[in-house]
């Protein structure tokens, strides 16, 4: 049992794959077109996956000399044959169908030199422009799944054999997460973190190629992560699932003052609810003027969205409501209350430089009223900037 | 080394300002640390009538007062009289004015005797902080237009005013006596429509000082003049003035917000939603400017005009804030 999946630097050491064109089987011929696009992701996929791609052309001239239809490449023996004529250790057939805006897509790949089936794809999906690039994961992922028998491709097409291709069969995963259990992206079940390690017997991977494992754990976020077969394969940390957070704010039009959010999650790091407390000061401009104390607070809900939590990066938006009550320490004696909607806020964060530290934009209106010193309008500082907050964020 | 030290001064020189600029800059007005006094005038003065108050500061010999007063005849409080702490000393209804014979006018400013002219009549600053007190003398003019008064030279010169083209005002001695109208003088030889905002004596030297006026005309334009003090007190103003005057023209101010603040002429600014400063001679250099949030109240601004403070009226809030001059 030779694994011939995964990408090698050695072009010479590549399983061939010979991918023939992914048929449209729609009624009409209005989406015929899209044979060659969706042929193309898929086989960047392959190529991407550490597959060598034999040319069309050259598939294609082996074709046309044995005079087949291309609808007769869909059956199991002359995929096979074919392939096996232009020396593919691999050969992929596969057709779909376009109804209105949803699409069926069925892939097969056939393991030539044991001549069965070593993989398959059925996927269903919205068909627009997106379409391609979830394609190519659907088969990125389907890769580890493929193994293959020794190929004699090459000999019996006269070709000199193949170089030896070197492959690691027991692979150490080691984890920082005691526990964690790591399946293939197919969940079939790897095994467990035990003693900071797992050993998994693979049957033979090639030494240096990529597949995915998601990892999973009671109070972590699921994750997936891409890794190269290796005898010892080192899983980054996971990410712990968290119910609260406090951010320690510091924002641009209250810089003499800091703040303090409290966030409680909904959903573990990715809705929350919050309440927000900021303290500052504005000094008098000479000395006939007089400090004023602003106290704001605030409340409301946010989200994250586009990525998961154990993103390096991650965006998120919110929305509430707050007040400020500034307090005038002259001899005025006055305060004032100003209301305002936080209408819509967003911030982008990271957890690359250690702690998660993050940088959100405000845009909040304010709402008027007797003891409103701004009135009705958005809250800019000098003026024309809306309030940018930077922050560090704690959670547990 | 020896370059280091210059080089990292230069910097601070640099960094320094600018860090403390972004330390400070605030979604609130810069000038509300500078609030002296709050006054709600909600009560007073009665809904929906905001905006038929002009406020004034006044300086009279032994006192100094902020004073509103009603434009529109007939309603009341016709004036609003408090002290420079914003604090009620007394209202005036116009049957009460009526009575002491106050009949017509609307303007307030302290006149060449250092009393207050109000309408058509003047106080001294003890009859207008004492209660129910009648004026001590009438100005033998209704006030309407913008006013000055030199002590210097002991003249008024009051309701300065533009018809068209032509500026025209009338001298008074200062016991209001003596009436002789002066002008018409031209304000542009190219003609045009102007209309008279202020008036100020920013240097009472009757030979040697300085009267600014400040003109707009429909393109939204502010024009600040200066004429010399003698000029205008001898009647011998060479039109049109804007051949023989130098001035400067500012866009998109706030007419409401123009002032006399003892050392420098100051305004509002949209395109900045910042009050400004202006040196007081020409070509009016701009020396300073101060963030305020967005100016969407109707705001009136006016200027001790010896320096010190100013104070705001907000017409819809019926509410005056006495702030301390930033600078």
């Amino acid at each position: 049992m030779l694994p011939a999946f995964g990408q090698q630097r050695d072009a010479e050491q590549k399983p061939q794959c010979a991918i023939f064109t992914i048929q449209d089987f729609s009624t009409g011929s209005a989406n015929k077109d899209y044979e060659r696009p969706i042929t193309a992701s898929v086989s960047a996929a392959f190529e991407v996956g550490g597959y060598g791609i034999i040319s069309p052309e050259k598939w294609g001239g082996e074709v046309q000399r044995r005079g087949l239809s291309p609808r007769a490449l869909l059956s199991e023996a002359p995929a096979l044959s074919v392939g096996q004529a232009v020396g593919a250790d691999l050969a992929v057939t596969g057709y779909f169908t376009v109804e209105e805006d949803r699409i069926y897509i069925s892939l097969q790949c056939w393991d030539v030199g044991a001549g069965v089936l070593a993989a398959g794809l059925q996927q269903t999906a919205r068909f627009n422009i997106a379409f391609y690039s979830s394609l190519h994961d659907r088969v990125a992922d389907m890769l580890p799944q493929i193994r293959l028998m020794q190929s004699t491709a090459q000999t019996a097409s006269g070709a000199a054999p193949g170089k030896a291709q070197p492959s690691v069969s027991e692979l150490t995963f080691v984890s920082p997460d005691e526990g964690m259990e790591l399946f293939l992206v197919n969940d079939e079940r790897i095994g467990a973190i035990s003693n900071g390690k797992l050993v998994w017997n693979s049957g033979g991977i090639v030494l240096g190629s990529a597949f995915n494992v998601e990892k999973r754990k009671q109070g972590f976020h699921t994750s997936r992560q891409t890794v190269r077969a290796a005898k010892e394969i080192r899983l980054s940390g996971m990410v712990r699932e968290e119910k609260r957070a406090l951010e320690v704010d510091w924002t641009l039009g209250q810089l003499l003052g800091a703040g303090a959010t409290l966030r409680v999650y909904t959903r573990p790091d990715e809705t929350f609810l919050f309440i927000g407390n900021y303290f500052f000061l504005q000094p008098a401009l000479n000395a006939a003027g007089n400090l004023v104390i602003h106290y704001d607070t605030s409340l409301g809900v946010g989200a994250y969205v586009f990525l998961p939590p154990d993103s390096p990066v991650r965006f998120g938006v919110s929305t509430g409501a707050g007040s400020v009550v500034s307090i005038l320490t002259g001899p005025s004696n006055a305060s004032y209350a100003e209301v305002y909607l936080d209408v819509f806020n967003w911030w982008v964060e990271t957890r690359i430089l250690g702690p998660i530290i993050f940088l959100r934009q405000e845009w909040k209106f304010t709402t008027g009223g007797g003891s409103s010193i701004l009135g009705k309008q958005w809250m800019m500082v000098a003026g024309t900037i809306p309030p940018m907050t930077l922050g560090v964020m704690f959670r547990w | 080394m020896v370059r280091t030290i210059p080089r990292l001064i230069a910097t601070l020189v640099l960094v320094l300002p600018l860090a403390s600029c972004i330390l400070v800059m605030s979604v609130f007005p810069s000038t509300l640390s500078q609030v002296l006094a709050v006054a709600d005038l909600s009560a007073t003065i009665p809904a929906g009538s905001g905006p038929q108050y002009n406020v004034s500061v006044v300086t009279p010999t032994g006192g100094e007062f902020v004073i509103l007063m009603n434009r529109s005849f007939g309603t009341d409080p016709a004036a609003v009289i408090m002290d420079s702490n914003l604090k009620l000393i007394q209202t005036y209804t116009t049957a009460q004015l009526n009575g002491w014979g106050i009949v017509n006018g609307q303007n307030v400013f302290t006149d060449a005797a250092r009393n207050v002219a109000l309408r058509d009549h003047w106080f001294t600053a003890f009859w207008l902080s004492t209660v129910n007190a009648p004026p001590s003398g009438p100005t033998n003019t209704p006030l309407f237009g913008a006013s000055f008064s030199s002590p210097a030279a002991l003249i008024n010169e009051a309701n300065f005013q533009i018809a068209g083209n032509n500026l025209t005002y009338t001298q008074y001695d200062s016991s209001w006596g003596l009436p002789a109208g002066r002008g018409p003088f031209t304000v542009n030889v190219a003609g045009g429509n102007y209309y008279l905002n202020a008036v100020f004596n920013v240097d009472d030297t009757p030979t040697a000082g300085e009267v600014v006026l400040v003109l707009s005309d429909s393109s939204n334009s502010f024009y600040f003049v200066a004429i010399p003090l003698f000029n205008i007190l001898n009647n011998s103003v060479v039109p049109p003035l804007f051949s023989n005057y130098p001035y400067t023209t500012l866009k998109n101010i706030d007419s409401s917000s123009i002032g006399f603040a003892g050392d420098s002429l100051v305004a509002y600014s949209y395109d900045s939603n910042s009050l400004k400063r202006y040196s007081l001679t020409p070509p009016f250099k701009e020396a300073g400017s101060v963030s305020v949030a967005k100016n969407n109240s109707r705001l009136q601004y006016a200027y001790k005009m010896t320096g010190g403070y100013s104070v705001v009226y907000d017409e819809d809030a019926r509410s005056l804030t006495k702030v301390a001059n930033w600078w």
